[in-house]
């Protein structure tokens, strides 16, 4: 079977490459790894030993080991720090410098500084020349210096050196010898997936050139995979769908190797980890010896676990897997002791417990089960343990002790032999016999600072183990630098995680680091390396690469990276979605609620008292889920509160000013025959009688100032509006004020009152008073929202009081009052004419009107009669003051109606507000901006 | 378009000049954060990099408000000059008066972005829009000897875990002085007696 990963051509260069003794040296053991797989897929006979494909500081040490094979020069025999070991003599070196820093971070950094200097090819002298030249960076670079002549000192006195020294020690012996070391069995070496190594690396190379070893390149065909972006809403989003992805693809391919690659690691790592790890079945040919901290293993994060019983609290869930370890739980598994305390342990479920606790436990289930030697040890271990803690300094080998009788007793040796593969017991003694006998080491330290040395050696304690390859892996972008994959996810393409940032070292002098182009100093060439991972991740990945970047953190918006292709964002979100989300963000997660259609109830029975008139069926023409909640359900909106009078009872006090008056008046010429004089007095009575009706409602509000400020704007107002009256044809009154009028249909009887009926030229007109704007009229629709007046009009044919000649609304706005509406003879009312032309657009005679209406009315009743609970608002003004939005759930459904309604409420309010800029003199209570909003027009 | 200019829009045009220094205050809403849009898009048409310029908020929200609307602004000015073309002066008559400023600034700003080889729409961490405690911190972490820490500590949002292991190390110190040996168990009882009582105090 072929690699999925590489063509053959590709594969036959390799072969050639290697078949002629030509080393490939690529960045890490991973590229190595994946190489040597795909050379054994390549090969298909069995292969002895393992392609000469290795990862280049490897080599390096290799080629320093056949140097000290073949001289005695007295370099050859100091002994290389690992990482760990050159930290802990930074640490010495930081601490008798006597500063009062957080040394560990420190000693890391000024181990990092180093490195670099080294790496780019810069010694100490060019470090202090730097700071004597630059004022800013000069505490920097004297400092520093003088540190790292202090390490340097310790180095030679103790024999050792570090790794990028002896990189430069090699390359200047390699100089001196003009030779290559003996037993060097590659003609040529061949560099594959390095970006852009360090100077000295190139040094290196360039030497080694000189000395006739050839060098040798290797490409592959570049690969041309799909791209796709998606854009997801949050990173934990990002990650479940990259590992759900990466599963769906071994499913479906167990062959194919997924990379996720993420900017951040230390982030994503938990929670890709469990996802790949539990797919980690899959067996793959070739065998590759996987070079991994101890810390990664079960049993040395066992080790690191149990070194925490020194502290108070421990996570429940780490001392379960603790207890459920391979080693321990077929010790404890007798009396299933495991379980019972994995039981007591976590029955509160409580994070953290108190590890006297634990003990307290273990110390029961001690005295319950006496026979069970594990638990013995273990109770005895940790206890022992802790109270050695307390202990003043000790010599180092004193805590060793100490730390190895709790492993011991936490990880058996004969359990480990019977359990754990591939002679890891050895590997294990290994380790422990290098903590005992460690150069760099502290001689005397306190219980704190072994737990410390003890922990950091574990972590860096690199072990060699056989195992299968994972098929998915999750990376750093330059981890994943030389590797290929069938399919690849970029996880975090934020703005602000791509271009990766990377920062200078911290204790060197910028200036100086700038001086000799170290990383981190150059934004242009950080972009520009950004730019190369990107599309080498490209060029070697052979189906798929998917770009994410989350749209939110927390609740603040997110810019995905310049960095990302040209191509369509596509928007998913296949997690759970939240009980109640905000329709806008369901719109941006492209997702939808479901939909189930429940359009209708139960008719209503002939019994069922009918209450809102007029309003019934404003209502259902409106919406008719509206209707049934507030007149079938009875549901009422919550009071709001206001100050002053209300809207509502501004309109009542008109309206009874009205009733007043038209009970003293009976006809047009009565209102004629008044002089002024009593015409006044009349009207300042009924103003009067009016407010101290109202003011019974409203005692708090109506006191004596406003009550006199009330009765001036509306004398003004009322006397405008009967200068209209005035000029009208005669008419009388057809019927008392406040008339009763009803109007039935099959059951439904909708009982309603009129503002006034006139009669004239002995038919009748409706007249209905309006104090405020309200929502254009739509008699001639299907769905009449305001079916008030038509509906008198046929009440009044219907009950046979007689004929109905037309229907008018009386605006008593100080403005412009007016008649508006639709009548038989627009001549009689001033400024009727263009009214009516609007209302009536097909210019229907009156009686085709009255029929139209009844055939309206009568489908609207029979909508509602049937229990019709559709939401089918009319417009986006239906919505506006409905108090049943949240049951309906109009807006999840459509959320772009909530903008709508937002944007029809501003027009509406502008409109009102330019309106109201002409009728400031109207409003003794003026309402606030967000009253208006509230309240809106409204239908005295 | 021409429309009405508020009443504060020379005070808005003085605060936008580069060489003198200002301090806004104005309520919520009324456009501080466009201000100072403006301003940060009136400093980048001057200055020699994008990292010179350095803006603090107090909130991780405002930063990132902040910044997406300066990255706005630019991507928008893009897509008006790729829209108009060169003939784009006529084009920005059409457009409102409050957002011309924003977008008159923005086209220099891609002009010399272009000129200087910024790339700030694909590098846009060139933009030091920071809260005053990542700057400070990064700051530490810039200056290790000046700043006293050397490497930069960690920073604990959450200081409960810390303030409960101090009381329980002073505690443990206390009653290692004050008490003799005891029984195993009676320690470990008293022990969690303490914990418990402590983890409700704190």
């Amino acid at each position: 079977m072929n690699s999925p990963l590489f063509e053959k051509s590709d594969l036959k260069s390799l072969d050639h490459l290697l078949s002629s003794g030509i080393v490939v040296l690529v960045p890490n053991f991973q590229c190595a790894r994946q190489l040597q797989d795909a050379f054994f897929h390549f090969r298909k006979e069995p292969i002895n030993e393992l392609p000469n494909i290795q990862a280049v500081d490897l080599w390096i040490n290799d080629l320093w080991q056949k140097l000290a094979q073949d001289y005695s020069d007295p370099r050859l025999y100091k002994i290389t720090l690992n990482s760990s070991e050159e930290q802990r003599l930074w640490l010495q070196v930081i601490s008798e410098a006597g500063h009062d820093w957080h040394k560990q971070g420190s000693a890391r950094l000024a181990s990092m500084a180093l490195r670099t200097m080294l790496l780019w090819e810069t010694d100490l002298s060019h470090l202090r020349h730097s700071a004597l030249i630059s004022g800013d960076d000069k505490q920097a670079g004297v400092i520093f210096s003088s540190w790292a002549e202090e390490f340097n000192r310790l180095c030679l006195a103790l024999g050792v050196q570090t790794q990028s020294a002896m990189l430069l020690s090699l390359i200047g012996m390699l100089e001196e010898t003009l030779e290559l070391p003996k037993g060097m069995e590659q003609s040529g070496y061949c560099l594959y997936g390095f970006d852009d190594p360090p100077p000295a690396y190139i040094k290196l190379f360039n030497t080694l050139e000189k000395l006739g070893l050839s060098r040798h390149s290797l490409h592959f065909i570049p690969c041309k995979p799909l791209q796709r972006i998606i854009s997801c809403p949050s990173l934990e989003e990002e990650i479940a769908q990259a590992t759900e992805w990466a599963e769906q693809l071994l499913r479906d391919d167990p062959n194919c190797f997924v990379g996720i690659i993420s900017p951040d690691t230390a982030s994503t790592a938990g929670i890709v980890g469990t996802q790949w790890r539990r797919q980690n079945l899959l067996s793959r040919k070739g065998l590759v010896r996987e070079m991994r901290s101890l810390a990664d293993h079960s049993l040395g994060n066992g080790m690191l676990l149990c070194l925490n019983f020194a502290q108070h609290t421990l996570n429940t869930l780490e001392i379960s897997s603790l207890l459920r370890s391979p080693w321990l739980s077929k010790k404890l598994r007798q009396s299933c002791l495991n379980d019972k305390l994995d039981y007591i342990l976590r029955q509160n479920e409580e994070q953290q417990i108190p590890v006297s606790h634990f003990i307290y436990q273990l110390q029961s289930l001690k005295q319950s089960h006496p026979d069970n030697v594990t638990l013995i040890k273990i109770s005895e271990a940790v206890l022992l343990y802790r109270q050695q803690n307390k202990k003043s300094a000790e010599a180092l080998n004193y805590w060793l002790e100490h730390f190895n009788k709790l492993w011991d007793a936490f990880f058996p040796n004969d359990e480990i032999e019977a359990t754990a593969p591939n002679d890891f017991l050895k590997t294990l003694q290994d380790f422990k016999t290098k903590l005992f006998t460690s150069v760099i080491r502290p001689e005397i330290c306190t219980f704190a600072e072994a737990l410390l040395y003890v922990r950091e050696a574990i972590f860096n304690y690199i072990i060699s183990e056989q195992r299968q390859s994972a098929p998915v892996m999750l990376l750093s972008p330059t981890e994943a630098a030389g590797l290929h994959f069938t399919h690849c996810w970029v996880l975090q393409m934020n703005e602000s995680q791509w271009p990766i940032q990377q920062n200078p070292a911290q204790l060197l002098p910028l200036n100086f680091q700038k001086q000799h182009q170290m990383p981190g100093t150059n934004r242009s060439s950080e972009l520009a390396k950004s730019k190369a991972i990107l599309h080498g991740l490209t060029l070697s990945t052979t189906n798929e690469v998917c770009y994410s970047y989350s749209r939110y953190e927390d609740d603040q918006e997110q810019l995905s990276s310049g960095l990302l292709p040209d191509l369509t964002h596509e928007k998913k979100f296949k997690g759970k979605l939240p009980r109640r989300m905000h329709p806008s963000i369901l719109k941006q997660l492209g997702e939808e609620l479901e939909y189930r259609p429940d359009e209708s109830r139960l008719p209503l029975l002939p019994s069922s008292n009918t209450t809102g008139g007029a309003s019934l069926l404003g209502d259902q023409a409106d919406c008719s889920f509206r209707a049934f909640g507030k007149h079938r359900l009875k549901t009422t909106p919550l009071a709001e509160p206001s100050y002053g009078l209300s809207h509502s009872a501004g309109g009542l006090l008109l309206h009874k000013i009205f009733e007043y008056l038209w009970n003293r008046l009976h006809s047009s010429d009565e209102l004629l025959s008044l002089g002024e004089v009593k015409l006044n007095e009349i009207v300042l009575a009924c103003i009067e009688n009016a407010i101290d009706e109202i003011a019974k409602k409203h005692p708090m509000t109506m006191l004596a100032r406003y009550k006199q400020l009330q009765s001036e704007r509306l004398h003004s107002l009322v006397l405008r509006f009967l200068e209209l009256e005035k000029q009208r044809s005669p008419f009388i009154r057809g019927g008392k004020p406040e008339q009763d009028l009803f109007w039935k249909y099959n059951n439904l009887t909708l009982s309603m009152r009129s503002d006034r009926i006139d009669l004239q030229e002995g038919e009748y007109i409706v007249v209905d008073y309006k104090s405020s704007k309200s929502r254009p009229f739509n008699w001639l629709d299907q769905r009449l929202t305001d079916p008030q007046l038509p509906l008198y009009a046929l009440a009044i044919e219907q009950a046979g009081m007689g004929k109905v000649a037309g229907i008018l609304h009386a605006w008593v706005h100080h403005f412009e009052p007016k008649y508006t509406g639709v009548c038989r003879d627009p001549e009689s009312y001033p400024k009727l004419g263009l009214s009516e032309q609007k209302f009536n657009k097909n210019n229907l005679s009156w009686n085709e009107l009255l029929t139209l209406w009844e055939t309206h009315m009568s489908k609207l009743a029979e909508s509602y009669l049937n229990g019709d609970i559709r939401v089918n608002p009319l417009n986006t003004q239906s919505c506006r003051y409905c108090h049943l939005k949240a049951l309906c759930r109009i807006s999840e459904r459509d959320p772009d109606r909530e903008t709508q309604t937002e944007a029809a409420q501003e027009e509406l309010f502008l409109s009102e507000n330019d309106e109201s800029r002409h009728s400031n003199n109207d409003s003794v209570s003026k309402v606030t901006y967000s009253e208006k909003i509230i309240k809106g027009g409204h239908n005295v | 378009m021409s429309e009405i200019l508020p009443y504060d829009h020379k005070a808005r045009q003085t605060a936008l000049d580069p060489t003198q220094s200002f301090c806004v205050s104005a309520p919520a809403g009324s456009g501080k954060t466009e201000l100072l849009t403006q301003r940060f898009l009136q400093l980048l048409c001057i200055c020699s990099e994008p990292q010179n310029i350095l803006a603090f908020t107090f909130t991780r929200k405002a930063a990132t408000q902040m910044r997406t609307r300066i990255l706005h602004a630019l991507f928008k000015a893009k897509d008006f000059l790729s829209a108009h073309g060169s003939n784009y002066q006529s084009a920005l008559e059409q457009v409102e008066d409050h957002k011309k400023k924003t977008l008159i600034l923005a086209i220099s700003v891609l002009d010399r972005n272009e000129k200087l080889g910024w790339e700030l729409m694909s590098n846009s961490a060139r933009l030091r829009i920071n809260t005053i405690d990542s700057f400070n911190a990064w700051l530490t972490s810039r200056l290790p000897f000046a700043a006293g820490f050397g490497a930069r500590p960690k920073l604990e949002a959450d200081l409960s875990t810390l303030y409960s292991e101090t009381i329980q190390d002073l505690l443990e110190e206390m009653e290692q002085k004050t008490m003799a040996s005891s029984n195993t168990e009676a320690k470990i009882q008293r022990e969690n007696r303490v914990e418990m009582g402590l983890a409700e105090t704190l």
